[in-house]
C-alpha cells in the first residue's frame, strides 16, 4: 500500500483540524489526486443536517479515474463465449467468427485468449493461450459449426475456468458470453445462472454478457452483467455484432483501475438506507458495494442515502469512505483511497433547508429515472401501459437525463421511444441497458 | 509490569513480611509507570459527545463521528430508543422511530424505509401526535392492515401500542411506551387522544395543578405538583432543566400537601447540594419554603406557593430547547459533562 493514496489530503494541502481552519470544507472531502488511478471525491447531499430529530440525507461518492495514458496496459486474460445453438446458424454466427477474428488482431503476445462453445454441449474450441499464432486461433474459429439448443450455465462456468486456470491479478480478467437465445439446456434457473456470474466476479474474472437478436432473455443477460462486474450491450443486428466486440475490448484494453471495493463504515446513531441501484453486502456497521472496472478518464458516481438519529450540534464524520482497489497504471494492488462524509448537525431547520448540494440533488433524480424506467418496462411487458402512455413516461425520464447531461442514456430512451412507434420488439432489450448503465453510476468521459 | 517485578526484591524492605512485597515501593520506583500512564492519557482525547477516548491521529471521534477539538453546542441528552414511539420489525430486528409529526413510509425515500418488493413506493403515512398514532394508507398495491383489518386506500385508522400493522408483507408491531394497548372496546378508536405533553413514558403518575415551584438563578419558575416531581436534564422529567451538568434523571422533589417538599437525588453523577453538603443518593431531605440547594451547577430556590398565573401544569420542554443557556453552561470547562444519560438508556 503505498502511503500517497493513504494519506488523507485536506483541498488545502495539510491536514486541517476545525471547521473554521483555512481551506477546510467538510463537505467536500478531496483525496488520492496524485500519480494514481483513481481520485475520490465525497460530497454530501447537504451541508446541514437538523439535530434535534432523526434524519435522513444523501451523499455521492464519485470516483474519477486518471485520463492520461500512461504506461503500459495490463494484459487481457480473455474468454470469448459464443452460442453456437441453432437459432445462429448462418449470418449471425459468421459476423461472430469475423469479430471474434478482429479480437484476435487486437490482441497481442502478452494477451491470453481462450474460446468456449456452447450449445446443449460445451466445447473448448482453444483453452487459455497467449496469442502467438494468429492464424491458428482463426482456423479454430472457422471450425465452429451450429448446433441444437442453448445451455448457458455451462458455458459460462467453463468460459470461466478457462480464464481461472491462468487468471493473475497483473492482468484483466474477463469472460465475454454471447448468447441469442433463452437458457434451454443445463441449468435454466434464473439466480443458478445470475449467481454464477457473481462467483466468478468474487474470484476475480469479471462478466460481460451480449444479447443478440430478438429472442434472448434480457434480464437474465443484464443481471449476469451487474452481478458479474462487466457490461451489458444488446445487438440487434448481425453486422453490428464486430463493433460491439470492438467497443468491449477497447473499454478491456484501457482499464485503469479494477476490482474496485467501495465500503462505508457508519459512524454512530448512522444507518444504512440504501446504495441506488446496489445490492451492497451490511455489517454491523459497514456497507460495502463491489464496483465495475473504471476506464481511462471515466467516472463512477454511487449515490448512498443514510439515516441519521439524533444528537448534540456539532460538525460530525457520519461515515468513513474507503475504495480498495488495483491500480493498472502503477501496478500496485489493494491500493485504498479515504474520504469522509461530514455533516454539520444544527438546530436550525432553514438552515438545513439552505445547505442542499445541487450535485447529489441532480443525482437523486437520474436514479429516480433508472427506477422510472423500470416501472415503464415493466408496465409494458405487462401490457398496463398503452404505447401511447409508456412513449409519454418514457419521454419525460428523456428530458431529465438529457438536463442531467446525461447524453448517451438520453439517446437510447429516444431510440426506444421510437422503437414504440415503430412496434419494434427491442424497446426493453435497450431500456434494460440504460437502466443497467444508470444503476451503475458509470459516466464516459 | 513484568519489569517492576524483576526489581521489586532489590528494594524491599528487610523489615516487610514477604507477602507485602509487591505493595511497597520505593517512591522513586512507583513514579515511572504512573507518569507513563498519564502522559499516554494526556495523547487521548476524550469525545465530549460520547465518551469515547480517540488517539492524537483521530480527526474525528471514530464512535460517533464528532469533529474532534469541536465544541458540540449543546449536550442533550441522548434518545433511548425503548422510550420512543417506534415499529418494530421482529423478523429483520429492526426499529423504526417515529418523528412527532408525519413519517412517510414506503419503498423509496420515505422516512420509514422498507426496502421490500410488497411495499409500496409510497404506502402509507405515519402521524404521531403525543402518544397517539394514526396510519392512512396511501392507496399502496399490497394494503395496510391494523391488527388484522384492511385500510381502505387514503383511510385514516388510529393504531395502539402493541398493534400488529402489515404493510404489503411486512408486519411490524407499534411500540406506543405510554401509549394505551388496544382493548375490545377500543376497536373503533379513530380520533387522536388530546395533545398530551411530550410523551413521559417513565411516568406513571398523573400531573395535577401546580402548587410549589422551584425558582432558577435567572428567575424561571418552574412549577411542581403535588406528589413526586422528577428533575433532570431529559425531556421525559416533570420538571426539564437544562443543566449540562445535570443528569438524565438528577432528582425527585415530592410535594406535599401542606406546601413542604421532600428532595432525594436519585443518583446524579455530578450531585444535589444543601448548604454546601452533597446529598448521598436516595437519602432524603425536607424542604421548606426558600430553601435553597444546587443541582449540579444550577442553584435553585423551592417556593411553597405555585408560580404566579399558573393554573395548569408547566410545559417542561418549552426552556429545555434553549441552546443559549446550555452553551453557557458548557463553556465551564472545570466540570466533567455528565454523560449518565447514555448509561441510562444503556441499562434502561
Amino acid at each position: 500500500m503505498s502511503m500517497e493514496s493513504t494519506q488523507i489530503i485536506g483541498p488545502g494541502g495539510a491536514p486541517a483540524g476545525y471547521p473554521g481552519a483555512q481551506g477546510f470544507d467538510p463537505g467536500r472531502t478531496v483525496v488520492g489526486a496524485g500519480p494514481t488511478a483513481l481520485a475520490l471525491q465525497v460530497i454530501s447531499g447537504n451541508q446541514y443536517a437538523h439535530a434535534p430529530r432523526n434524519s435522513a440525507d444523501h451523499a455521492l461518492i464519485q470516483l474519477d479515474a486518471s485520463g492520461a495514458a500512461v504506461g503500459r496496459r495490463l494484459p487481457l486474460n480473455l474468454c470469448l463465449v459464443i452460442d453456437r445453438s441453432g437459432s445462429m446458424e448462418g449470418e449471425p454466427l459468421d459476423y461472430v467468427k469475423r469479430a471474434c477474428g478482429h479480437v484476435v488482431d487486437l490482441l497481442d503476445q502478452n494477451d491470453i485468449l481462450s474460446i468456449v462453445t456452447f450449445e446443449e454441449r460445451v466445447d473448448v474450441v482453444m483453452p487459455a493461450r497467449r496469442v502467438v499464432n494468429k492464424a491458428l486461433v482463426k482456423e479454430h474459429l472457422n471450425r465452429i459449426q451450429p448446433g441444437n439448443t442453448t445451455n448457458i450455465y455451462d458455458g459460462l462456468a467453463a468460459g470461466a475456468s478457462q480464464v481461472a486456470s491462468v487468471r493473475t491479478d497483473q492482468m484483466v480478467n474477463r469472460v465475454v458470453i454471447l448468447t441469442d437465445g433463452e437458457p434451454t439446456a443445463g441449468s435454466k434457473d434464473y439466480s443458478a445462472i445470475v449467481g454464477c456470474a457473481a462467483e466468478q466476479r468474487s474470484r476475480g474474472v469479471t462478466v460481460t454478457t451480449l444479447g443478440f437478436g430478438p429472442e434472448y432473455n434480457e434480464e437474465l443477460l443484464a443481471g449476469m452483467a451487474k452481478r458479474g462486474g462487466g457490461n451489458y450491450y444488446y445487438i440487434a443486428r448481425p453486422e453490428l455484432i464486430p463493433e460491439v466486440f470492438r467497443a468491449e475490448l477497447e473499454q478491456l484494453m484501457t482499464i485503469v483501475a479494477k476490482n474496485i471495493r467501495l465500503r462505508l463504515v457508519l459512524g454512530k446513531w448512522v444507518e444504512h438506507r440504501q446504495v441506488y441501484g446496489q445490492q451492497p453486502v451490511l455489517g454491523p456497521r459497514t456497507v460495502e458495494v463491489p464496483l465495475p472496472d473504471l476506464e481511462r478518464g471515466a467516472s463512477l458516481r454511487t449515490l448512498v442515502e443514510l439515516g441519521f438519529g439524533r444528537r448534540p450540534q456539532g460538525t460530525y464524520r457520519v461515515a468513513k469512505i474507503e475504495v480498495l482497489f488495483d491500480d493498472c497504471i502503477t501496478g500496485g494492488f489493494n491500493q485504498r483511497l479515504d474520504g469522509d462524509l461530514v455533516f454539520n448537525f444544527v438546530n436550525d431547520a432553514a438552515l438545513v433547508a439552505s445547505g442542499v448540494n445541487g450535485t447529489v440533488q441532480r443525482e437523486i433524480e437520474v436514479a429516480r429515472a433508472a427506477r422510472s424506467l423500470e416501472r415503464t418496462m415493466m408496465g409494458i411487458k405487462t401490457q398496463q401501459l398503452t404505447a401511447g402512455m409508456a412513449m409519454a413516461d418514457l419521454q419525460k425520464t428523456q428530458m431529465l437525463l438529457q438536463q442531467a447531461g446525461m447524453d448517451q442514456q438520453a439517446a437510447e430512451v429516444t431510440q426506444a421511444i421510437q422503437g414504440l412507434r415503430s412496434g419494434s420488439g427491442d424497446v426493453e432489450k435497450t431500456l434494460i441497458g440504460t437502466m443497467l448503465d444508470i444503476d451503475l453510476g458509470k459516466r464516459k468521459s | 509490569m513484568e519489569e517492576r517485578t524483576v526489581i521489586e526484591p532489590q528494594f524491599q524492605l528487610p523489615s516487610s513480611p514477604a507477602g507485602e512485597a509487591t505493595q511497597i515501593l520505593p517512591p522513586g520506583v512507583g513514579a515511572p509507570p504512573a507518569y507513563a500512564d498519564r502522559t499516554q492519557q494526556a495523547m487521548v482525547t476524550t469525545c465530549p459527545v460520547c465518551g469515547t477516548p480517540n488517539g492524537p491521529a483521530e480527526r474525528y471521534c471514530q464512535d460517533c463521528g464528532l469533529l474532534m477539538g469541536s465544541t458540540p453546542a449543546d449536550v442533550e441528552p441522548l434518545p433511548d430508543l425503548s422510550t420512543l414511539p417506534r415499529f418494530v420489525d421482529a423478523a429483520g430486528g429492526r426499529e423504526f422511530p417515529l418523528n412527532a409529526g408525519a413519517n412517510s413510509l414506503g419503498r423509496d425515500s420515505a422516512d420509514i424505509l422498507i426496502p421490500d418488493s410488497t411495499v409500496s413506493r409510497r404506502h402509507a403515512q405515519i402521524t404521531l401526535d403525543g402518544t397517539s398514532v394514526t396510519i392512512e394508507d396511501l392507496g399502496s398495491s399490497n394494503g395496510t392492515f391494523i391488527a388484522g383489518r384492511r385500510l381502505a386506500a387514503g383511510e385514516r385508522a388510529a393504531a395502539m401500542h402493541g398493534d400488529p400493522v402489515k404493510f404489503g408483507g411486512v408486519i411490524l408491531t407499534l411500540n406506543v411506551p405510554g401509549g394505551a394497548a388496544r382493548s375490545a372496546s377500543s376497536d373503533e378508536v379513530a380520533a387522536p387522544a388530546a395533545p398530551a405533553a411530550p410523551a413521559a413514558p417513565e411516568i406513571p403518575v398523573e400531573r395535577g395543578p401546580a402548587a410549589a415551584a422551584i425558582v432558577l438563578p435567572d428567575g424561571l419558575e418552574l412549577a411542581l405538583s403535588e406528589g413526586v416531581n422528577t428533575v433532570g436534564r431529559r425531556s421525559s422529567n416533570h420538571v426539564v432543566v437544562s443543566d449540562a451538568f445535570m443528569s438524565g434523571k438528577h432528582a425527585e422533589i415530592t410535594v406535599n400537601p401542606d406546601g413542604t417538599a421532600v428532595l432525594v437525588d436519585v443518583g446524579s453523577t455530578n450531585g444535589t447540594y444543601v448548604n454546601g453538603q452533597r446529598l448521598a443518593a436516595n437519602a432524603p431531605v425536607n424542604l421548606s419554603d426558600g430553601a435553597v440547594f444546587t443541582l449540579a451547577k444550577t442553584e435553585v430556590t423551592y417556593r411553597a406557593s405555585p408560580p404566579a398565573g399558573a393554573g395548569e401544569p408547566a410545559e417542561p420542554s418549552e426552556e429545555a430547547v434553549d441552546p443559549a443557556f446550555a452553551t453557557a453552561r458548557m463553556s465551564d470547562p472545570s466540570a466533567e459533562f455528565d454523560r449518565s444519560a447514555e448509561s441510562d438508556s444503556a441499562t434502561a
